[in-house]
């Protein structure tokens, strides 16, 4: 691919840049993803959203998978894709180490084997290949499963080899699908640890594709949002974390999430509610807060907390050592209550309660 | 022969589905019948006194080793051209993709004879291709062994592709991807995952090619001819005999029987059972 002699659209042009700088268009199906995406070298996006959201999208086309429609990949100065010259450098040809949803360590080979298999396409001898595949795991503690097939490993241990094998064709790009869902709950906590400790040391940028906020908050030194193929919203984790801007992941950072109108000193939201945030806001803005902060009555409280709802129970499910109630009514809350609490108040699953939220709990930003 | 005799077996089904209806029994048995009878009839009749003295005759042997030569060869022609042909259709979209694969089931439906007649009228000595061919380097195909093969890989080919495009097309595509992403080529692609992958089924087509050239008549006699020692294989050698030996052509017909059994049982063992994860 050899761009000299070519006229090249400015955004895509040639550069000394290190890392990734990407701006996509892609199809999927019906619907088009876009998203902006700007990766130091060491550092890891985390592309987060729901499933179906075209998070997945990006990364194959980041990968070389799927074409972009407009829009242009380029790394660390070399152009991968641009849409306006045509130029789409073939997958082989990307110097990438990517991790699968599910491993798909080659069956028919060791894992020894299987991690030799991108050096030895990198040109370097069989045994070469082997010696700095055997390395690779030594590093990352893997070197008893070294002979053994892939199907004698539990699924846990077969996505740390993949991780491995994807490490070890020295990328200039790590793309990580999903790397934790096929997994159960323990094999993804030891993947996760197995990562955070193991991309530290990768000097390439990372993209990490995920439904889970926690992988991301654990992983990821910024984030987009994705949501309907577009990016809603992005950040540190932290800033997503503690701000969501929108109700999904509100969900996945267990916030509460409300939207509004405010006037200074009062938020007006949908229905007739209204909320009261112990600072000054104004315009359209968004309020966030934990169900911890939301305290139940059985009969409408005179007490001095100004942000009193009424509500239904709809659900009550454990979580962690309290409980979460959903309530509906003008004004949708998760609130978390201790068994105890939840007995003194004698509710269950369809009846009334009133909640209120001290203004100090509440963060209010614009939206 | 395919893949699903190394899958695990499927628990048997309860008694509570009901008792195997005669609708299905008798059709079945029959079907059986029409198998095994004419087998059941070759060894009745089969002139078991003599048939050391039979079997060891100069023509027998000749075609037995001109056959197992010509159906070997005719095996690695299939697996040569054939493999690269079934992964085009499994793995590359091109545009008359449904036509190609149509093509190539022609030979399977179309009579060995009138297949025979179609590599006489093209490779031929008066052929569309056969004459200047044979004007340039006065070289002609017709009546050779090289004929013999021709015609074999002519019927053979079909059913190696088909095969081996089916074991392809079951590989998970998602091991390319990963291949790819890990730099490798597409060729080597092929030849380090994709290939072994397919294994078994590209062992499959393989078998089933080379039962296919090893029973080849029509084709053969009508493009290669019927000479003894270059293009008589084995089927033409029974056809020959039975004109003047009916008990003859009995023996060397179980010989065949007998070497195509073996042949696809010692396979059967070596492979299908070894390749399961």
């Amino acid at each position: 691919m050899d761009q000299r002699g070519k006229s090249v659209s400015p955004a895509a042009a040639e550069s000394d840049e290190k890392g990734l700088d990407a701006a996509i268009t892609a199809r999927r199906g019906e619907f088009e993803v876009h998203a902006e995406l700007r990766v130091r070298p060491g550092q890891v996006l985390a592309l987060l959203g729901p499933n179906g959201a075209g998070k997945s999208t990006l990364l194959r086309v980041l990968g070389g998978l799927t074409p972009l429609t407009a829009g242009y990949v380029r790394l660390d100065g070399r152009i991968l894709d641009d849409a306006a010259e045509g130029v789409r450098v073939p997958v082989a040809e990307r110097r990438l180490g990517t991790v699968f949803q599910d491993g798909l360590l080659f069956p028919h080979l060791t894992v020894l084997d299987n991690v030799a298999f991108g050096p030895r396409h990198a040109g370097r001898s069989r045994r070469e290949a082997r010696a700095l595949a055997a390395d690779w795991l030594d590093r990352t503690e893997l070197t008893e499963f070294s002979d053994r097939r892939p199907s004698a490993l539990s699924g846990g241990q077969q996505q740390r080899v993949a991780v491995t094998r994807a490490l070890a064709t020295d990328p200039d790009l790590v793309l990580l699908d999903e790397p934790m869902s096929a997994l159960d709950a323990s094999a993804a906590v030891t993947v996760r640890r197995f990562l955070g400790r193991h991309l530290a040391s990768v000097s390439a940028p990372s993209v990490l594709v995920t439904h889970q906020a926690l992988d991301a908050l654990a992983l990821a030194d910024h984030v987009l949002v994705v949501e309907d193929g577009v990016v809603v919203q992005e950040g540190p984790p932290s800033d997503v974390a503690r701000r969501p801007r929108s109700s999904h992941v509100a969900a996945l950072m267990g916030l509460n999430l409300l939207r509004g109108r405010a006037d200074g000193v009062t938020v007006r939201l949908a229905g007739d509610s209204t909320l009261v945030p112990s600072g000054r806001a104004d315009g359209d803005v968004f309020a966030s807060f934990r169900p911890s902060a939301v305290t139940l009555h059985s009969e409408r409280p005179h007490a001095s907390a100004r942000n009193v709802w009424p509500g239904r129970v709809d659900g009550i499910a454990p979580h962690g050592d309290v409980l979460r109630l959903h309530l509906t009514g003008p004004v949708p809350l998760l609130a978390d209550v201790t068994p105890a609490a939840l007995a003194d108040l004698q509710v269950g699953e369809g009846d009334s309660v009133w909640a209120s939220v001290k203004a100090t709990e509440i963060d209010v930003y614009p939206a | 022969m395919s893949r699903t005799l190394e899958r695990p077996e499927a628990p048997a089904p309860s008694a509570a589905v009901g008792r195997v209806p005669l609708l299905m029994l008798i059709p079945a048995f029959g079907a059986l019948a029409i198998l095994l009878l004419p087998l059941i009839g070759l060894f009745v009749r089969a002139p078991w006194s003599n048939i050391g003295e039979q079997l060891t005759s100069t023509g027998v042997t000749t075609a037995l080793r001109l056959s197992l030569t010509t159906a070997t060869i005719s095996m690695v022609v299939c697996l040569v051209l054939g493999t690269p042909l079934a992964w085009l259709l499994a793995r590359v979209d091109f545009r008359g993709r449904q036509f190609v694969r149509a093509l190539v089931t022609v030979p399977l439906v179309l009579p060995p004879v009138v297949g025979g007649i179609a590599l006489l009228t093209t490779f031929g000595r008066a052929g569309v291709l056969g004459e200047p061919i044979y004007e340039a380097f006065g070289y002609q195909v017709t009546f050779t062994t090289t004929a013999v093969v021709v015609a074999q890989t002519f019927v053979a080919l079909p059913f190696l592709v088909l095969a081996v495009e089916g074991a392809l097309r079951s590989t998970d595509r998602r091991f390319d991807e990963v291949a790819a992403s890990l730099g490798a080529s597409r060729w080597w692609t092929f030849v380090r995952i994709t290939l072994p992958l397919a294994g078994p089924g590209i062992v499959s087509g393989a078998v089933l090619a080379w039962a296919r050239a090893l029973g080849e008549f029509g084709a053969t006699i009508t493009f290669a001819g019927n000479f003894e020692g270059t293009t008589r294989t084995m089927p033409l050698e029974v056809y020959n005999t039975y004109q003047t030996d009916a008990s003859g052509a009995i023996v060397v017909s179980l010989l065949l029987l007998a070497v195509s059994v073996g042949v696809l049982a010692a396979l059967r063992e070596r492979w299908i059972s070894g390749v399961s994860p």
